[in-house]
């Protein structure tokens, strides 16, 4: 009978918990639905560009110096991004993430993703940017135009991207033939 | 017994699927890694994130102002920030002092809008407008402004009528490294700032900031009025960001200000009863501490739990004013189908207050608490391959005074291709009370009428209710190409219950001894009418290193009270280019044209004027840049306002100012 003190706010909780607990039950699967693989997709491909690319070797100090993958975006990429590259390597070199705010800080890092839909700030990143060793990445229609390297599309629902190769020479950055072979040809 | 195990059960069974589901959710993007790139390509994305900064997406008029474009304008404060905003009207009072307001209704006391430093609201409850001296940053560390013209009512709540300015500062983790920059104008105007950021493991970032201003006066018409000002600040932020997807913020700042300035006060306690031009100093402090944590569930899930405290003390005089918040609030994003996201949050804010009263200006009570309970909920849906988003929302909020507000939207937007976009919204907003409205006497002026002196008051009442707005909106965008994009925006509002005052009958009053005829003039709720305008903003790339900027304002305000309509620019334009002429060269002009204004209370005529800055910026070394700029180039003097407080106008001169930032 002790039971019938604490029985009776249960008691009014009872449904309010049951339509939660059901609540959750019906959201949850729509959610996982929902998830923006769209980031998580890219992410997958920026780690997988690295295995493709040789930045000049002064850039690196030591032999497991990291390498150091920079996102200019304020959408959910970034947490994507560490979450794909944590714990891995690429020939000892770990992987670090950072979020970029301007120029100066975008010059040092090796792979620079941006996400921003504002091409005015992409240009003007970009020729301040010059020739630096930074393989540069947005999902921006007319980026690799613009003299940016690598440029994400949707086709059909799947990612496709396109590949500036001029820009990655100038940059100082060799691309392997096979990353060639996968992008579509700038037109 | 049975509805005890039934609760747990369903409990349990929700917890375990919830980890379930967070784990397969954080276990698929590694695995995505392992695939190579062919195996990549034939993933079908299932779901299009949504870029947040993407402004073609939101159905309302927004303009960010980011650090890049306040370097490119010379801005040295944030109230010279926000010219460049269309459907922002601002004015320069003294030296100090700003009337600010958004989308007309434009005065010193300005009360119609929302201004948030990193959260943290900073009107004052007082009398609901902002100290604009007070509202400072280190610059460099500022991210960006955006400013959203029309209501933000359903998010944020009361007050966030004619619109929200949200003043953003970097992360901590951004801001690493040491940086000094200084300033120094003509105008005698001297700024100081140095900002050392570190960190003490890749996921704990610190900045600690100290700045130091001094303002010289500005000069007036006939007289001498000192209004310089000085005022020093210091601050920090602290980022924690234990994992990918959970992000600590605890930051304080803490300034002291002393200012000139002038005052019309009343001479009610000896003969001769009249008033005076008080010139006078007054002094000011205030801190704020503010903690936020952000748990980024998924892609598309968000949680945020933000609380602060802030003091302001203001002594005017011999009025004091000691003003205390404390707030909690939180908010949950959660995407419930593809198609469908709800927005939700509840807050809890406490208002404490202490006035000492002076000749101008009493409060009763002196001393109030106020507490206020908000709650809002937004759905937010998707159609048509996210062609279209309709947004429905309502804050609910209650406070003491009138009890509860309700404040809906209904939100738009039709994206008609990719580049372009139309965007349509019904809000309804109010402004509640602020203290002084409810509980304050303002003493305007003292005579000597040949029987017993008079006093005329304006006398606030518990009876004042809150102003409403219903607010339509539409607008359209179009980035036709990578160089050239346009944003037009039109509005109608129509403003119900506006305060106003009315001359009740004179009576005599008796008051330490003195006896005196008060002529009071009530505030209470019976102006209405409405406000109308057009906003266009225009953005331009002429080639790689030319960019043009212009905005286009205009503002039709028919309400009833006498003044205000005039109170407030017609047209404003604003035209700028940037120059990148080498890679360390960039050359800055800047134009602004703001349409005349007539002030009520003064009955002074403020003449359009137009106003020409140029600056050049040397990028010397990777570390070193100077920045000079010439300001008001077209003319000597002009005034921007008249005060409602005091009788004379100031001006502002043209100046020259050289800014260096040095970053090591």
């Amino acid at each position: 009978m002790s039971n019938s003190h604490t029985s009776a706010p249960l008691n009014c909780l009872h449904k309010p918990l049951s339509v939660l607990g059901l609540a959750l039950w019906i959201l949850l699967p729509t959610n996982l639905n929902a998830t923006a693989k769209e980031y998580q997709i890219k992410a997958a491909f920026i780690y997988n560009f690295t295995k493709f690319v040789k930045w000049p070797e002064p850039d690196f100090t030591t032999s497991n110096a990291p390498i150091v993958i920079g996102y200019i975006t304020n959408n959910p990429f970034g947490p994507e991004l560490e979450n794909t590259l944590r714990g891995r390597t690429l020939h000892s070199r770990p992987f670090v993430c950072r979020h970029i705010e301007n120029a100066y800080e975008a010059k040092q890092v090796h792979v620079l993703f941006i996400s921003l839909d504002n091409p005015h700030y992409n240009q003007a990143l970009l020729q301040q940017l010059g020739s630096a060793p930074v393989l540069t990445i947005a999902e921006d229609e007319g980026f690799v135009k613009s003299g940016g390297m690598i440029e994400f599309f949707l086709e059909k629902g799947k990612v496709r991207f396109n590949l500036n190769m001029p820009a990655a020479k100038r940059a100082g950055l060799s691309i392997n033939a096979r990353l060639q072979a996968l992008a579509r040809k700038p037109n | 017994m049975h509805y005890n195990s039934g609760v747990s059960k369903s409990i349990t069974w929700a917890i375990v699927y919830t980890f379930i589901v967070m784990a397969s959710l954080v276990a698929e993007a590694p695995r995505l890694a392992d695939m190579s790139i062919e195996e990549l390509m034939e993933i079908s994305v299932t779901s299009v994130a949504k870029k947040e900064t993407s402004l073609i997406e939101s159905a309302a008029a927004i303009t960010v102002i980011t650090a890049e474009d306040i370097h490119q304008i010379g801005a040295q404060s944030i109230p010279e920030a926000l010219r460049i905003v269309p459907g922002i009207n601002v004015a320069r009072i003294n030296s100090s002092n700003w009337a600010i307001s958004a989308r007309g209704f434009q005065d010193q006391f300005a009360d119609k809008l929302l201004v948030l430093m990193d959260g943290r609201t900073v009107y004052t409850p007082f009398f609901a407008g902002v100290f604009w001296a007070y509202q400072d940053v280190a610059l460099e560390d500022l991210d960006r402004i955006e400013v959203i013209r029309g209501p933000g009512a359903t998010l944020w709540g009361a007050n966030a009528m004619n619109g929200v300015i949200n003043i953003i500062s970097k992360s901590a983790k951004d801001t690493q490294g040491s940086i000094l920059t200084t300033s120094m104008s003509t105008l005698e105007d001297y700024q100081a700032t140095g900002r050392y950021g570190g960190h003490i493991n890749d996921h704990l970032f610190y900045r600690v900031y100290i700045k130091h201003r001094e303002n010289g006066s500005l000069e007036i018409a006939q007289g001498n009025a000192p209004d310089d000002w000085r005022k020093a600040q210091t601050g920090f932020r602290l980022d924690w960001h234990p994992t990918g997807d959970k992000a600590f913020t605890f930051q304080g700042d803490i300034y002291i200000a002393e200012q000139g300035g002038q005052l019309s006060e009343p001479n009610i306690a000896t003969p001769p009863f009249n008033n005076t031009l008080t010139t006078l100093d007054y002094n000011s402090y205030g801190g704020n501490l503010l903690g936020r944590f952000k748990y980024q569930i998924s892609a598309t899930d968000s949680l945020t739990l933000q609380s602060y405290y802030n003091r302001e003390y203001l002594d005017l005089n011999q009025f004091e004013q000691t003003i205390d918040t404390f707030d909690i609030d939180t908010t949950y994003r959660l995407q419930v189908s593809e198609s469908n996201a709800v927005v939700t949050g509840i807050g809890y804010r406490l208002i404490s207050d202490q006035f000492a009263n002076s000749p101008l200006l009493e409060l009763d009570p002196t001393q109030r608490t106020s507490h206020l309970f908000s709650m809002f909920l937004q759905d937010e849906m998707t159609f048509f391959q996210d062609k279209w988003k309709l947004s429905l929302g309502s804050k609910f909020e209650h406070n003491e005074h009138t009890g509860f507000e309700i404040q809906p939207s209904a939100q738009a937007i039709w994206q008609v291709t990719a580049k372009q976009a139309l965007w349509g919204s019904i809000s309804r907003a109010v402004h509640t009370p602020a203290r002084v409205e409810r509980d304050s006497r303002l003493n305007r002026s003292a005579s000597d009428t040949p029987l017993s002196p008079s006093l005329v008051s304006i006398v606030g009442s518990s009876n004042v209710d809150s102003e409403t707005l219903t607010a339509y909106q539409v607008g359209y965008r179009n980035r036709f190409n990578t160089h050239l994009s346009l944003e037009l925006s039109a509005f109608y509002n129509h403003y119900y219950d506006l305060q106003t005052t009315r001359q009740g009958a004179p009576f005599v009053e008796n008051q330490n001894g003195i006896t005196r005829l008060l002529i009071p003039q009530y505030r209470e709720n019976t102006d209405a009418g409405h406000v109308m305008g057009v906003e266009a903003s225009l953005n331009w790339s002429s080639s790689n290193n030319l960019h043009w900027a212009c905005t286009y304002s205009w503002l039709e305000m028919k309400v009833g009270s006498p003044g205000t309509n005039d109170a407030s620019p017609q047209h404003q334009l604003n035209l700028r280019n940037h120059w990148q002429v080498t890679d360390q060269f960039a050359v800055d002009n800047v134009c602004y044209y703001v349409d005349q204004i007539s002030n009520a209370a003064s009955g002074l005529n403020v003449p359009a004027y137009i106003r020409w800055d140029l600056g050049v910026t040397w990028k010397a070394t990777d570390s070193l840049q100077l920045s000079l700029w010439a300001q008001n180039l077209l003319d000597d003097q002009h005034p921007e306002y008249t005060s409602t407080l005091s009788a004379n106008e100031y001006e502002i001169p043209r100046s020259i100012t050289l800014s260096t930032r040095w970053k090591f």
